[in-house]
């Protein structure tokens, strides 16, 4: 419990006079100049009345001066906010009352909303999670008071009591500083541990996600994320997230509520989530609620800092990637902003154009220019205390921009000459969203979420190559993937053992691709391919979920998620359902999952054409020859909290996936210019239906103190495919298989110092590897030619995956500004690990030749922090 | 307390069990008879070439069929017998005048022996008949560059490295022939001196294409034609267009012979696609024309 200490006094004086005023008029004037809010029953005060008068400096006096007559007692349970609290001797029939006790749970400093916090009644015995926008709801309860418990990680726990009414309560949570010294931390190991419901549920604020290693240095969501249990990278240091065997397009990825189809820089390098710029993320590892859909595998769900309600802040990074901003401000009493941005320098450094000439005075301009950046905007508006608007925007853009000779060698001097043979490349993709969400609490017991969204992914390719004087090669090639979509969501509070949340959303998709390309192999001799396509299709869905707690111990979350699909009108049913047992909320949570998923949407790639598949993702919807895909999972996990400031999880799942496309040649790899085109038709012609299966189990342990982490993670799965039209094709290792995957994080925070270190260690990814070989004769010209046999797919695998990387800041103050400086070592082992094997049948022996990853790297940052 | 060890130890055999559980097996080597048949229409029965796969440390020497391998052909329903010649990779029909090929008959090829039996069959195409190739080269050579692939892929973008100049003649090449109304596959290919061909400029030239008939280009005549570049690379740009013979050769197939033909260029990524059962290598019916030109200044 919180007590209203002297020491939050007010330093301004304080001047109150009421004769014979009803209590309810004098509370608004006392909060009107005290920015005190005071909870409490209008319909306990409705007909008191006081004369009070009060001149000093204390908020807690000046309220008791108030109440002074009547039988209450004031509890502060915030900064800012005090509640009335009936004494237990008062009048027996109001305490009868139902009541609805509901809030809002906000950061004390920003005054974010906190989706995701734990509220726990520990005298109820029951619990809630907050909502996107930091709201919860307990109904049916009566006026008496109620010991409140809210948590989150990386917040101080607030213990309160309060009292049910018509008005919904703002509860703050103190954010944990390091530098502020007297705050209890509040560990995830004392979160009641049976609130949260959904497994595999990974649901951690930007705060607490910067405690895990990034990316060379920079803070990076998705990087992050895969420490988690049963999250990888499909490469070494780039590549999508792989999600308990999934493909890396099997995952949803949201901006508040918007979708992003391709969320990399710098070649999946590192991702559009940067840390500092969001507020919160929920990861849902396979079976997630029947309010998310479109993907088979998981659903990340990102929320945009909504900009500081307090004070004017900024913050200031420089990485040896790029440099980034990030401002937040109130813009009023009641709305607020955030703006941050981030480009990469590299092109700076380098410079982008080079004009040279050579001894004949030829002049030409070569062109060595990469960047990207991202933007990112919010703006929230808060008309009452019951509503909030908010409009988020977010733009990202990677840009190549490349003239270079061709016959360059490795040394950049060489580089820079007029030459006749060159080739060039420009290339630009990027995402785009706008996304306007309005929340609204309709009543106590119905809170309502729309939102309006425009999502675009934008990826363009020219390529212009000359390789002989008589010869030219060019291309434009263009993908666009547009997103125009709305989603209401309600969630209706009907008793204290139903949560139900129902909704709808309907989502346009136009897929826009065009191609326009020439080989000239002599100047008579030019092959065209000039190409265009233009798809609509229209996507809805109807979804119902229910958090029913049918007794103190059990939770069950059964739903259903309804959708069709225009281009091929498919109309396909996605039952949910996830059930919890605590055996004791500390001790022991089992929780088990049954889902189905349903992806309209699937990404390929060119696998025969150089000239147009550099960047470019294909989206391409469900049509008559490629249905939806459809996944089934079943898991069950247990969590333990028994062993102090330590979580314990153990999840078992069981997947599997048809209608996946795989490719129809595995072995099929770029070898030509043209290619056959872009049309959906042929391109889907090089994949065939596939299904997918895997199963695993995924152990993690995360321990915490107030400078301490700890996080350690094993995953033993296995992931396997085959192709549906292979007559008995047996299922083969998936591209990612990954057997064993071990990942230990520990991190020191402290006031001075942050220290960190992580361990990778993984199976290697699998490979095909010859078995046998042999010799052909060309029918022509007799040459013989060896080649190696793969008569299976991936049935070998690459040597096991080590990296280390250390990470040391020293935080210090310098011109009136926090100063975080820091280096961080990418792959301190320098171990050269295998990310790829080729064999060269023409060589004796059986000796593969090593494609090897990065060497070790030092990376500095840099962060100020105004 | 002695239970309680009992289920530690239990507990740590189950983890090391798992965590050192055997993912990464070691593929075995499994012998594969390995079958080159090329029967061309108009042709009479060819020799059909067989060897065994080898272990991939094995040396680099063809390794034969094992013995008492039977080879059995059989041609329109009539069997052709076959016997090992005097070098073991080859098999030979036994008659003296083997019998001429023609369109439209079908095939059967199989093989016996310790390692297996390999069978596969088709049907051969129609007569393909040149009519005419124009050439076509530049009064003096120009400048390329040499490279043989372009290394381009999400991972990297390692365009061209270390790629050198050179100078060549691009010879263009148009060949026509009869629309029989075959509906098959070409392969078309422009088959210089040896010395004179080099991969590191083909990859950006045009010296053979396999394409399906159907998509041919059409002449005013109503013929065929297709046409295709090959380079003759001199030391110098001043140097004059060497005197060489060029073989233009076009093969008619079906859809498998495509696939086996466009997927035998690249032996480190993948080896053919075969159209054998039970083995490897390509047994297919096709139909040959060439020409021979000699080319100069």
């Amino acid at each position: 419990m919180v007590l209203w200490g002297p020491s939050t006094g007010s330093a301004q004086t304080i001047r109150l006079e009421f004769a014979d005023t009803p209590v309810s008029d004098a509370l608004e004037i006392y909060a009107e100049r005290t920015g005190v809010d005071v909870v409490y029953s209008p319909l306990l005060v409705e007909s008191l009345r006081t004369s009070c008068r009060y001149r000093g400096t204390s908020e807690r006096d000046a309220l008791i001066c108030i109440m002074s007559s009547h039988p209450f007692r004031v509890e502060a349970i915030s900064r800012n906010q005090a509640v009335l609290i009936p004494l237990e001797s008062d009048s027996a029939e109001i305490s009868d009352v139902v009541r609805v006790l509901s809030g809002f749970v906000t950061d004390a400093e920003s005054g974010e909303s906190l989706n995701g916090a734990h509220v726990v009644l520990p005298g109820v015995g029951t619990g809630s999670v907050t909502n996107e926008a930091g709201f919860f709801a307990f109904p049916g309860m009566n006026q008496k008071p109620v010991s409140v418990v809210i948590t989150y990680l990386g917040y101080a726990r607030l213990d309160t009591t309060v009292v049910a009414s018509y008005r919904s309560g703002s509860f703050e949570l103190i954010p944990i500083s390091y530098q502020v010294s007297g705050i209890v931390v509040e560990e995830d190991a004392q979160r009641r541990a049976d609130v949260a419901i959904t497994p595999g549920l990974v649901s951690v604020s930007g705060r607490e996600l910067q405690r895990f290693p990034g990316t060379l240095g920079n803070t990076d969501v998705l990087e992050s994320l895969k420490w988690m249990p049963g999250i990888q990278r499909a490469g070494e240091a780039t590549g999508g997230l792989l999600v308990r065997g999934s493909g890396p397009d099997q995952n949803l990825y949201l901006i508040d509520g918007a979708p992003v189809y391709h969320p990399w820089h710098a070649f999946s390098l590192i991702s559009t989530f940067q840390t500092d710029t969001f507020k919160d993320f929920s990861l849902y590892r396979g079976a997630f609620p029947a309010e998310f859909g479109g993907r088979l595998s998981a659903v990340l769900d990102a929320e945009l800092r909504d900009g500081s309600r307090s004070q004017p802040s900024a913050k200031l990074g420089i990485s040896g990637l790029n440099a980034s901003f990030i401002m937040e401000t109130p813009i009023s009493k009641r709305s607020s902003f955030m703006l941050s941005g981030r480009r990469s320098y590299i092109d700076r450094l380098v410079g982008r154009n080079h004009p040279v000439e050579d001894e004949a005075g030829r002049r030409d301009t070569l062109r060595t220019g990469y960047h990207f950046y991202d933007w990112s905007a919010k703006y929230s508006f808060r008309p009452d205390s019951r509503s909030t608007v908010s409009v988020s925007w977010y733009a990202g853009r990677d840009a190549l921009d490349l003239r270079l000779p061709f016959d360059l060698s490795l040394d950049f001097s060489s580089w820079l000459r007029p030459a006749d043979l060159f080739f060039e490349v420009d290339q630009e993709w990027g995402n785009r969203i706008l996304s306007t969400r309005y929340q609204r609490l309709l009543s106590t017991r119905l809170f309502l979420t729309a939102t309006l969204f425009h999502s675009r992914y934008r990826a363009r390719e020219n390529t212009l190559i000359r390789p002989s004087q008589s010869s030219r090669v060019s291309s434009a090639y263009r993908v666009d993937l547009e997103d125009t979509g709305a989603r209401v969501v309600f969630d209706w509070y009907p008793s204290l053992s139903h949560q139900v949340r129902f909704g709808a959303e309907a989502v346009q998709h136009r897929f826009d691709s065009s191609l326009d390309a020439r080989v000239a192999y002599t100047p008579s001799l030019v092959e065209p391919l000039d190409e265009s396509s233009r798809t609509l299709a229209s996507e809805a869905a109807f979804f119902i979920q229910d958090i029913w707690t049918p007794g103190p111990a059990i939770r069950v979350l059964p739903g259903i998620r309804a959708s069709w699909f225009g281009s091929g009108s498919f109309a396909r049913l996605e039952p949910r359902l996830s059930v919890q047992l605590a055996i004791d909320p500390t001790w022991l949570i089992v929780r088990a999952a049954a889902s189905s998923h349903v992806q309209y949407l699937q990404r390929i790639r060119d696998r025969n054409a150089y000239l147009y598949d550099l960047v470019s993702s294909r989206w391409v919807p469900a049509q008559a020859d490629a249905p939806p895909a459809r996944s089934r999972q079943l898991s069950v996990g247990l969590e333990s909290h028994r062993i102090p400031r330590t979580v314990i999880r153990i999840d078992g799942f069981v997947r599997d996936g048809r209608g996946t496309l795989l490719p129809e040649d595995e072995f099929q790899s770029k070898d030509g210019l043209l290619g056959p085109g872009i049309e959906v038709a042929t391109l889907l012609g090089q994949y065939d239906r596939g299904e997918e299966r895997s199963r695993g189990i995924e152990t993690g342990w995360t321990t915490r103190t107030e400078h301490w982490m700890l996080s350690a993670s094993y995953t033993r799965m296995r992931s396997e495919n085959r192709i549906v039209e292979a007559q008995k094709a047996a299922f083969r290792p998936a591209r990612f298989d990954t057997p064993h995957a071990l990942g230990i994080v520990v991190s020191r925070e402290a006031s001075r110092w942050n220290l960190g270190g992580s361990m990778d260690w993984r199976s290697g990814y699998p490979v095909s590897v010859p078995t046998s070989r042999y010799q052909l004769e060309d029918p022509v010209t007799g040459e013989t030619t060896w080649f190696y046999h793969r008569p299976d797919i991936n049935n070998g695998r690459l040597p096991f995956y080590l990296r280390v990387d250390l990470r040391a800041a020293y935080r210090f103050d310098f011109a009136e500004a926090s100063w975080l400086t820091g280096i961080s070592i990418y792959n301190v082992l320098n171990r050269r690990n295998v990310v790829n094997q080729t064999w060269d049948p023409a060589r004796p022996g059986s000796t593969p030749q090593n494609r090897l990853g990065l060497p070790i790297l030092p990376m500095i940052d840099l962060v100020i922090d105004l | 307390m002695r239970q309680r060890r009992h289920y530690i130890v239990l507990i740590l055999a189950i983890s090391i069990a798992g965590l050192m559980g055997c993912d990464s097996t070691v593929p075995e080597h499994e012998p594969s008879l390995v079958v080159e048949a090329w029967l061309g229409t108009g042709s009479s029965l060819p020799p059909i070439r067989v060897s065994t796969s080898q272990s991939v440390s094995a040396e680099l020497n063809a390794l034969p069929a094992p013995e008492g391998t039977e080879l059995q052909v059989t041609i329109s329903d009539v069997l052709m017998p076959y016997e090992r010649g005097p070098n073991p990779l080859w098999f030979h029909p036994v008659a003296a005048s083997p019998p001429v090929l023609s369109g439209g008959e079908s095939f059967n090829v199989m093989l016996e022996s310790s390692v297996g039996t390999v069978t596969a069959s088709g049907l051969l195409p129609p007569e393909i008949s040149l009519l005419e190739a124009l050439i076509t080269a530049p009064a003096s050579p120009i400048s390329v560059v040499l490279v043989d692939s372009l290394n381009v892929g999400l991972d990297s973008l390692n365009l061209a490295i270390n790629a050198t100049t050179g100078f060549i003649y691009p010879v263009q090449v148009a060949v026509t022939w009869d629309d029989d109304g075959h509906d098959g596959w070409i392969e078309a290919r422009l088959q210089p001196d040896a010395t004179f061909s080099s991969s590191l400029i083909d990859f950006f030239l045009l010296p053979s294409e396999v394409f399906p008939e159907s998509g041919a280009k059409r002449t005013e005549d109503g013929l065929l034609r297709w046409e295709g570049v090959y380079a003759v690379p001199v030391p110098e740009n001043t140097s004059p267009l060497p005197e060489h013979e060029l073989r233009v050769i076009m093969t008619r197939g079906d859809n498998r012979f495509a696939r086996y033909m466009t997927s035998r260029d690249a032996p480190d990524r993948r080896d053919p696609v075969s159209n054998v059962n039970g083995g490897l290598g390509f047994v297919g019916g096709v139909a040959i024309d060439s020409l021979r030109i000699t080319v100069s200044n």
